[in-house]
């Protein structure tokens, strides 16, 4: 047989059953094709669903606000704890009150007669831990007495309570979350989460096919879906990767994640992420995300220490964060939180002596503590001086923990003094009213501690709402009167022919021309009068412009920059005349700088606003340090300190004493031509405000700065103090004080008919005496020095 | 009569030459310790100093974050207690930062001056931390150190003040 014979033989037999098998064939062909290419499909997708799985969880799982703190309150003898409001403090602490001083727990308190007993949470810091500790403070009227720990009763000198949370940066979706691991979670936690969310966790693959059935039947059993049949797996995926949409293609996609998930990671990491993930409430407009969080939300304690009642809360709360909120349905929260504890003591979860004590725990939440938004563009502030080093996404996603130099109490204070300041003047001049809140009449106003520089307080326009623009460090206006004491201390400093002036000197305040290139500039005063020769104390402290402008000529423009400079301005300052007048541009925030440099007695601090950046890990990112330059010799600054607690007992800011406020202060008005911009600087010897009041876009006010900046200043000081300025102005050694004649400046003998007390650096005393010629025939030699001791020696002797 | 005058005279020698040895140590002037000022001032001012003391305790025990923490919380309820800026400034000459523990002494100086409390007793820790921290910054701090040594030869001896010996 031939080969062509053969294979046609062989044709022959295939073709005989032709019709039939042909179709099987194609059959069996198209279906393995179409399983072919459907196993394709289904892994790739498979595959594409793996891929997204691993990149959420071997990547950043959770994108973590970074919290703002404020700096810690601090307990001691002698505090008024009513004025710095220890209740408060305590209560936006999440401290809540006890029933019995026995058993207190970390986080509860209680009042007793005379006496509060405090259980301080402990402070979790890589650098400055406090572990938490009960004790007693002895109350005397509104004073702390004593503090003693307990249950030694050691006296303690001062106690830190934790600082408090003043703002997060959220991303896009404003999740609040604290991250935990498992050894943070109490064990009854997690029985509580499972025995009503997954009872078979730890024994399914990702997917509960009896809790489906079951959730199957009792649906129909209701003619609607009452009951869900996802696993803890399950519902990860779904808050992951999902949309909350109910279609089958979500709940196919949520299934195979689930079964990857479950291959890929082991229980306790699927646990881990869940306690992290799950969604328990609301906050304002943040969501509580995690266990962790709503542990402090909820209960105002970390999650190891919570209850068995309260873990059961937390699980039962898990079905409808909203409306089973026990805030806003505390009975349906116990019934469901009862309900939990049920499940638990039926899965064997819960002994029975605990089953009971837990059911019988009454619902104790810690207070509601609104955020204020009050700290809103100190936030703004932290943000943009960290933006620097880091990228915005860190703060936004990285849980780090800023601990800012705040003070909450003053922050508070501030914003409400600067809203009512403004509403306040808006009232008796309704021309200031604006409906547009965009062209709203604005102010700010900022609080400082000159000798480190930090600061505690600052409030940077009227409503975060409107404006974010913050006017304290990011506008920059006319400073008008408060930069005439640079004009004064330049030329009160020491320099080698001796000062320009001394606080005994008397200077012109008649017309003056000067020729500019623009014309002649001839400087007026506020009242249109000149006032021929004046005391360079009234020359301040009554704010004469021409007098100013003169001392500025005479002590030298460039020398007036220099002074600036020095205090810590940084704006441009132009080298005119009109400069000693305050026609530069200048930020509040520098202004209050270059004060704090006279409250510190020549020290210029560096601003702080940041103690330190911890990471999630407790490593210290940053830390502060206290930084400060000597820039005038402490006499100069000392005089200048002199002359503005003048200006504030005698002067243009008479009126920071209107409401009785006691103690040193110093300070400065400053209006600007046409009163477009009203400022008012003061300071004590522990605090530097500054105010400004104005629009953003210039327009007059109408009103000097001691009707609209002071009062706000005189509030904000009045009660951050209670009215009581504490410590004394730095008085250096080289500073004297003599009595002179306050008609010629002279030094006053026996004879003269007025006297008064000034201060002189030393070498600078006046070297005429009242009467004039009294001591002439002891002036034997003409040197200075032999001068100045002898009439420091005739001093004593007067 | 006279004989009794005798004895209280020479009780009164006896006395003073007690209290005088409480100031002056064998070669110098009996350095200030902060402990001693824990009761004295304004109740601000004695929870500062608590505050301070605790501070050096921490350095003392090898825990100098924590004592520095303890001085900044030393100076935000009492800002112008010098001897926190004093505590600053040796625990920065400790942690090898001369220029900021230069600054403190500045702050320290000034403050200490405004309160008229520049005594003896303060200045040669303000004289032995200048010349210790000039040193450390590579510039001549010998004549504040060698005046240090004088007056208080029992603690600037080895050029150092310990957080114990500030304490």
């Amino acid at each position: 047989m031939t080969r062509s014979s053969r294979g046609s033989t062989r044709a022959r037999r295939r073709r005989a059953p032709r019709g039939a098998s042909r179709q099987v064939r194609f059959t069996a062909l198209l279906v393995l094709g179409v399983a072919f290419v459907a196993g394709w499909g289904a892994a790739a997708w498979l595959v594409s669903l793996d891929r997204v799985v691993r990149a959420r969880f071997e990547g950043q799982r959770f994108r973590v606000p970074s919290r703002v703190y404020s700096a810690p309150s601090i307990l001691y003898p002698g505090l008024d704890w009513k004025l710095m409001d220890l209740e408060g403090t305590l209560r936006r602490l999440g401290y809540r009150a006890a029933r019995s001083s026995r058993d207190l727990e970390p986080g509860q308190y209680i009042w007793g007669d005379s006496r509060l007993r405090i259980y301080v949470h402990a402070f979790e810091h890589p650098s400055r831990p406090e572990p938490a500790r009960d004790v007693v403070v002895r109350l005397d009227g509104n004073l702390v007495d004593e503090i003693r720990a307990m249950p030694l009763g050691h006296e303690m000198g001062a106690l830190l309570l934790e600082p408090e949370q003043i703002g997060a940066y959220y991303g896009p979706d404003r999740e609040q979350r604290e991250l935990i691991g498992l050894d943070d979670v109490p064990d009854h936690l997690v029985a509580a989460v499972l025995s009503v969310e997954d009872q078979r966790f730890e024994t399914h693959a990702g997917i509960d096919l009896k809790r489906i059935a079951g959730a199957l039947v009792a649906n129909l059993r209701a003619g609607s879906i009452r009951q869900g049949g996802s696993t803890l797996t399950q519902q990860l995926v779904k808050n992951f990767f999902l949309t909350p949409e109910r279609t089958l293609s979500r709940k196919l996609h949520e299934a195979a994640m689930a079964l990857i998930v479950e291959a890929r990671y082991d229980k306790a990491e699927i646990l881990r992420a869940y306690l992290n993930e799950i969604y328990l409430g609301q906050r304002g407009a943040t969501a509580i995300h995690g266990v962790g969080e709503a542990a402090h939300v909820y209960f105002g304690k970390p999650a190891r220490e919570l209850h068995v009642s309260e873990s059961a809360l937390l699980a039962a709360i898990i079905q409808s964060p909203n409306g089973l909120s026990p805030y806003r349905e505390p009975e349906r929260a116990v019934q469901r939180r009862n309900l939990v504890l049920d499940l638990m003591q039926r899965q064997g979860r819960l002994d029975t002596a605990r089953w009971r004590e837990a059911r019988a725990a009454p619902l104790e939440l810690a207070a509601v503590t609104p955020d204020p938004n009050d700290a809103r563009y100190f936030l703004d502030l932290l943000r943009r001086q960290l933006s620097a080093v880091y990228e915005p996404e860190v703060l936004t996603s990285e849980g780090l923990r800023l601990y800012s130099t705040l003070d909450r109490r003053a922050q508070r204070l501030a914003a409400t003094a600067l809203r009512d300041g403004l509403e306040r003047l808006e009232k008796s001049y309704p021309q200031l009213r604006a409906e547009d809140p965009l062209r709203a009449l604005q102010g700010c106003l900022v609080a400082m501690r000159p000798q480190t520089g930090e600061i505690l307080a600052l409030v940077g326009g009227r409503d975060y709402r409107s404006s974010q623009f913050d006017r304290c460090t990011q506008a920059r206006r006319q400073t008008g009167s408060v930069f005439k004491p640079f004009v004064y201390i330049a030329a009160l400093e020491p320099t080698d022919g001796g000062p320009l002036l001394t606080l005994a000197s008397f200077v012109d305040d008649s017309p003056l021309e000067l020729e500019m290139p623009s014309g002649p500039w001839r400087p007026r005063n506020f009242d249109r009068t000149f006032h021929g020769r004046v005391p360079v104390r009234e020359a301040l402290e009554r704010s004469f412009n021409v007098a100013t402008a003169r001392i500025g000529q005479q002590v030298g423009i460039r020398r007036v920059i220099d002074v600036a400079r020095r205090m810590g301005i940084v704006s441009p300052l132009p080298e005119v005349p009109s400069l000693a007048l305050g026609t530069a541009e200048v930020s509040p925030m520098e202004i209050a700088r270059a004060y704090a440099t006279l409250a510190s007695g020549g020290i210029r601090p560096e601003i702080q606003a940041i103690e330190d950046l911890v990471d999630p890990e407790g490593r210290t990112l940053e830390r502060r340090r206290l930084r400060f330059e000597r820039v005038l010799d402490a006499g100069t600054a000392f005089l200048a300190t002199s002359m503005l607690e003048g200006v504030a007992e005698r002067g243009t800011a008479a009126g920071v004493r209107a409401t009785g406020l006691r103690g040193p202060v110093a300070a400065k008005t400053g209006t600007t031509d046409g009163e477009y911009d009203l400022w008012f600087v003061g300071y004590t010897p522990e605090l530097v405000a500054v105010v400004w009041i104005g629009f953003d876009e210039p327009r007059s006010l109408g009103v000097p700065s001691s009707v609209g900046a002071l009062p706000i200043w005189r509030s904000f000081v009045g009660q951050l103090t209670g009215g009581r300025v504490r410590g004394a102005f730095l008085h250096p050694g080289d500073v004297e004080v003599a009595e002179i004649d306050p008609a010629s400046g002279a030094l006053a003998l026996s004879g003269c008919a007025e006297r008064r007390s000034e201060y002189f650096l030393s070498g600078t005393l006046p070297e005429q005496v009242c009467p004039a010629g009294a001591v002439a025939e002891l002036h034997g030699d003409d040197s200075p020095g032999v001068r100045n001791r002898f009439f420091r020696w005739l001093r004593k002797q007067l | 009569m006279r004989r009794g005058g005798a004895l209280g005279g020479r009780l009164l020698a006896a006395l003073l030459v007690v209290s005088c040895a409480g100031l002056r140590g064998p070669g110098g002037t009996q350095p200030l310790h902060l402990s001693e000022l824990t009761g004295e001032g304004d109740p601000i001012r004695r929870a500062s100093l608590r505050l301070c003391v605790n501070g050096l305790d921490a350095d003392e025990a090898g825990r100098p974050q924590t004592a520095r923490s303890l001085y900044e919380r030393a100076i935000q309820i009492d800002p112008t207690n010098p001897y926190a800026y004093l505590a600053l400034a040796r625990h920065e000459v400790e942690r090898g930062d001369p220029e900021r523990a230069l600054e403190y002494v500045a702050q320290a100086e000034t403050l200490l001056a405004s309160e008229e409390a520049l005594s003896p007793r303060v200045e040669p820790h303000l004289d032995g931390l200048r010349g210790a921290a000039l040193e450390a910054s590579g510039r001549d701090g010998s004549e504040p150190l060698a005046h240090a040594r004088r007056a208080s030869p029992q603690v600037w001896d080895d050029g150092r003040l310990s957080a114990g010996e500030l304490r």
